[in-house]
């Protein structure tokens, strides 16, 4: 009976996205910044919550940037900001094989821009933020691209190692299907995007790809800016700001503001609608089920 | 106590969350102990507060900006298939695709186990709860993953983890 829950616990813990031990060597850096910045906060007293709200956010926010910093400078010897999201347990710091490339930028409440980079781990991209404070923030995402194309590998990244395209289902990259598009990701989701006061969704699209629509999940379809395959990339970025709170229905299955993605050639003629890989078509396979009406 | 515990709380937050939403986490967990740092016990209950603390800054956090992004999901499922493991990928692949199946609750109840390596008394530390109640749901939660585990694998490999696992809680 207890061989049984040890073997539970055991293959539980097989699962840990990482394990502390492997956390030390980041430790005396990052830890240092941040303990700077919480020292540098109030103690709390008697009267409840003294430190205004702001402020407290601001030292949050300032606390979390030195953190996020400062677990990225294993990677600035080699490239200045890239952070270490999207690669695997194995060898968390992606080395880039490109200089940073601006994509698009604008200014919504603050000015932003969309930064990619190549890297042996693949493409990293993302949207940066100018915090009036702090600067740029400093986050890309790293990530197995399962466009169509012949995209290189420091574009394509790694496609031996096995993923998820679900929380539910066990796909190994490199059978997945090309896509003429990838599902976007958005900037709801980090506060270190609290400065925007809209919301930037952006994704990549395989060449070919002429027009992007986005069908966001409050039912209203808008048309995507196309930034077609910039500095030479062999592949485009599509991006849309949004207003914020314009009647979105988030879900426990999908928390991003658009729920499909149409794309669609020179001729205007539709070459994929894509929905998240868990919403109904969990391998993400273009022939599976329907999208959802 | 920092420099005790900031690892440890560290690997909490990554491995729940992604790294940017991570470094947000443990901010927040240790401006918390700071400005609260008379209320902290001492000793092994710090780490466990630190923990409670963070489960609910991350709470907190999910709310107020939740998301499940693609990348996130696919970078978090990388990194699960990444780690260096004497089972075979197959089998992780069903308990991964088995633990995301199972209740938020359930998962950080076998996590706090797993990843953290807390015994159940610890876990009701964290969780606010009695040792009796939280080897209970221990209990229930391990029996709740390894019929996930089942479903996932099918017939052919039934018993193999799961089949006396309802009885064992202790």
């Amino acid at each position: 009976m207890s061989k049984n829950r040890n073997r539970i616990d055991a293959l539980i813990a097989g699962l840990a996205p990482v394990r502390d031990d492997e956390l030390r060597g980041e430790l005396q850096i990052s830890g240092a910044a941040l303990l700077q910045t919480v020292l540098a906060s109030p103690v709390e007293t008697s009267q409840r919550d003294r430190v205004p709200r702001r402020r407290r956010r601001a030292l949050v926010l300032a606390a979390a940037l030195a953190l996020a910093a400062a677990l990225s400078l294993p990677a600035l010897s080699v490239v200045r900001t890239i952070v270490g999201l999207g690669s695997g347990a194995d060898d968390l710091t992606p080395v880039a094989t490109s200089s940073e490339m601006v994509v698009a930028s604008g200014r919504a409440g603050a000015p932003w821009k969309v930064v990619a980079v190549t890297s042996d781990h693949g493409l990293c991209w993302g949207v940066q933020v100018k915090d009036p404070s702090e600067g740029w923030t400093r986050g890309l995402g790293c990530d197995y691209l399962d466009l169509r194309g012949d995209l290189p590998p420091d574009v394509r990244g790694n496609p031996s190692r096995p993923c998820l395209t679900s929380p539910t289902e066990a796909v190994p990259c490199g059978s997945l299907p090309r896509h003429w598009v990838d599902f976007p990701g958005d900037t709801t989701n980090f506060s270190g995007y609290a400065a925007l006061d809209r919301i930037i969704v952006l994704g990549v699209a395989a060449e070919g790809v002429a027009s992007v629509e986005l069908v966001l999940t409050n039912g209203q379809t808008v048309p995507a800016n196309l930034v077609e395959q910039p500095h030479g990339l062999p592949l485009s970025f599509y991006w849309a700001a949004l207003p914020p709170d314009d009647g979105y229905r988030k879900s426990p299955e999908l928390e991003e503001v658009t729920k499909m993605v149409v794309a669609r050639d020179a001729n205007g003629l539709v070459l994929e609608r894509r929905v998240p890989a868990w919403n109904g078509n969990p391998t993400g396979d273009p022939d599976g089920p329907p999208p959802p009406s | 106590m920092y420099e005790e515990h900031y690892h440890r709380v560290l690997g909490y937050a990554l491995r729940r969350t992604d790294r940017d939403d991570a470094a947000d986490i443990v901010a927040e967990t240790f401006l918390v102990a700071w400005r609260r740092f008379d209320t902290v016990p001492e000793g092994e209950g710090a780490l466990l507060w630190l923990y409670g603390t963070a489960r609910r800054v991350l709470a907190n956090h999910k709310r107020s900006s939740r998301r499940r992004a693609r990348l996130t999901e696919r970078i978090r499922a990388e990194r699960v298939h990444g780690v260096p493991s004497s089972v075979d990928d197959a089998r992780l692949g069903a308990a991964a695709t088995a633990f995301a199946r199972l209740r938020a609750d359930d998962r950080e109840l076998l996590a706090l186990v797993a990843w953290e390596a807390l015994d159940a008394g610890q876990v009701g530390q964290v969780l606010g709860c009695s040792r009796n109640a939280a080897r209970i749901r221990l209990h229930r939660a391990r029996r709740r993953f390894a019929r996930e585990l089942e479903r996932v694998e099918g017939p052919a490999k039934r018993n193999s983890v799961g089949g006396h696992v309802s009885e064992a809680y202790e």
